[in-house]
């Protein structure tokens, strides 16, 4: 797969006449999707995300700014032509979108009824798509009866019928439970790589993002205000919002409730140091906490740890409460490239007795 | 009951049939077309004209606030053009076309504003034009509901049918008043009404049914 833009936005902008004035939904954004990747925006609701996704097959004109699909600039087209070039772009909802009256095979059926293909011709292509989501024995069925995770297989089907190049997903797993929302994320990362396809989808779910998204946008208020690799947003997030959607993935550690009065956001002489420490880069794996403990002759009182792969790589995450002198233990961890972040101070709890 | 009574009430029965199933299919025809115009013009539709929105939501209102008594009366310049003539069971089919049509297109109106925008948004994002997502999307998805809001429209039809008598037409209403009300004949009246039950229990179930039966489909 050659790695040439997709899908160019180009200084977008939209605003909507909302009950309280002017709303911007987006904000001057600009970004390139290459072919083949999976790109995700996460954002919370009302962060134009929605917007931006409807913008790349104009279901929302922007206002401003130029929307390039493989080369073509889909504002300057005719609204026959453009309905032409929305063929070659799939798109899946959150609440699947599909007809109720419609047998699963009719509704996957539907685009290339549209296209005007042959019933021949329609066949010939749903059957072995429905083979591919894995409801070949729902065909004749109507989707009331299928569970959530068959509707949103139904309706990939349906997006890959017209043999598009690239699927938008609108919060694709969200009304899915988690283990169906994996499913799905399986199914959409296998679409991906057997059929080179470009996705690009929205969530406000960043494990979804780690699970299957090359690169990531964090999206607030209209604008991307962090963009990368999804390992580079997840491990080293610089925004403050890319931060606390990044720290959503991690284990919740209410500090105050664990610690209780001794919990201090000062330095307490005497007292013991809360750090975050994030295992990536090339220590990642090495035993970097018995060695703390050795070489610096500090106590270590582990308060949570995970380990992760992002992207397949591995990707650690240590809460820590360390006695003793502790300036050189960041040292240390800094030098071995791990990100340190000090989250707070503990009175020494003999201290308090006395 | 008399044979002569049976006989009449057959008649009657045949006549008002004949009112509220040609009204019915003119309301049919019409009232989609027009349903569909009043759904699609909105500010948000298909095919945005606000204006001529306006202007038909105000004749539909107009329509539908006039008495239909008043509404027969009214429009016999009209029913002369249209039936030739503005006396007879033939020439009561027009008010009764004229006050259906705007009454059902509002049901088919609303039955279309019930279709989820979803299914709309993604028939748009497939490259559906406007016509295909009407034929594909919207009559379908609306279609249990269009069958109820044509059964009520037919059972309404019944109802306003009775009046028809006002303008020499036929039909049970007209039955109904002349020989049961005004020569004070009970036994007819009682006939009547127990024709007009039975015909729009009828009505109702045939429509339920067929509404069911669409969506489970």
């Amino acid at each position: 797969m050659s790695n040439g833009a997709m899908i160019t936005l180009d200084a977008l902008a939209k605003r909507f006449q909302g009950p309280a004035g002017l709303v911007t939904a987006i904000d001057d954004v600009s970004l390139t999707i290459a072919e083949g990747e999976i790109f995700g925006v996460i954002g919370r609701s009302g962060a134009g995300k929605s917007t931006l996704l409807r913008a790349i097959n104009l279901l929302e004109r922007p206002d401003s700014g130029r929307v390039l699909v493989g080369g073509v600039d889909l504002m300057g087209l005719a609204p026959d032509a453009l309905r032409l070039e929305r063929r070659r772009i799939g798109m899946i909802f959150q609440h699947f979108n599909l007809l109720s009256r419609r047998s699963v095979f009719d509704n996957v059926a539907l685009p290339l009824e549209l296209a005007g293909l042959s019933k021949g011709e329609i066949r010939a292509r749903v059957l072995p798509l429905l083979e591919l989501v894995g409801l070949s024995d729902k065909a004749g069925q109507v989707p009331a009866k299928l569970s959530g995770g068959q509707k949103q297989r139904v309706g990939i089907a349906r997006a890959l019928a017209a043999e598009p190049k690239i699927l938008l997903s609108d919060e694709a797993t969200s009304a899915l439970d988690p283990q169906t929302t994996r499913s799905i994320l399986r199914l959409l990362k296998d679409i991906n790589q057997r059929l080179g396809l470009t996705i690009v989808l929205i969530t406000h779910e960043m494990s979804v993002v780690r699970e299957i998204c090359d690169r990531v946008a964090v999206m607030e208020t209209g604008r991307i205000v962090e963009l990368g690799s999804t390992f580079d947003v997840l491990t080293r997030p610089t925004h403050p919002l890319a931060r606390e959607i990044a720290r959503g993935l991690e284990p919740e550690l209410k500090l105050d409730q664990l610690f209780g009065d001794r919990f201090s956001a000062l330095p307490v002489p005497g007292g013991s140091t809360l750090l975050r420490v994030a295992f990536s880069g090339p220590h990642a794996e090495s035993p970097v906490i018995a060695e703390l403990v050795r070489r610096f002759n500090v106590d270590l009182n582990i308060l949570s740890g995970t380990i992760d792969h992002i992207q397949g790589r591995p990707y650690g995450v240590m809460k820590v409460e360390v006695t003793g002198a502790v300036d050189p233990v960041i040292g240390h961890l800094k030098s071995l490239e791990l990100g340190v972040e000090v989250l707070g101070y503990v009175r020494s709890a003999l201290r308090t007795a006395l | 009951m008399s044979e002569a009574l049976l006989e009449q009430l057959f008649d009657s029965l045949t006549d008002t049939l004949l009112m509220v199933g040609t009204a019915s299919l003119v309301a049919l025809l019409l009232g989609t077309i027009l349903g569909l115009v009043l759904f699609a013009t909105t500010e948000r539709g298909l095919w945005r004209q606000p204006a001529t929105n306006r202007v038909l939501g105000a004749l539909v209102n107009a329509t539908r606030s006039t008495p239909f008594i008043i509404l027969m009366v009214a429009i016999i310049p009209f029913t002369r053009l249209i039936a030739g003539t503005s006396i007879g069971t033939g020439a009561a089919i027009v008010p009764l076309a004229v006050a259906a049509v705007p009454f059902f297109a509002r049901l088919v109106e609303s039955a279309l504003r019930e279709v989820d925008r979803g299914l709309i948004e993604a028939a748009q994002a497939m490259g559906a034009t406007p016509r295909q997502i009407l034929a594909k999307v919207l009559l379908p998805e609306a279609l249990p509901a269009l069958l109820r809001g044509l059964t009520l429209t037919i059972i309404s039809l019944i109802g306003y049918s009775a009046m028809a008598g006002a303008v020499g037409g036929g039909g049970l209403g007209d039955l109904g008043i002349r020989y049961g009300y005004q020569r004070f004949n009970p036994t007819v009246m009682l006939a009547v009404v127990a024709v007009l039950i039975i015909l729009v229990q009828l009505v109702q179930s045939l429509g339920d049914l067929a509404a069911r039966r669409l969506q489970k489909k």
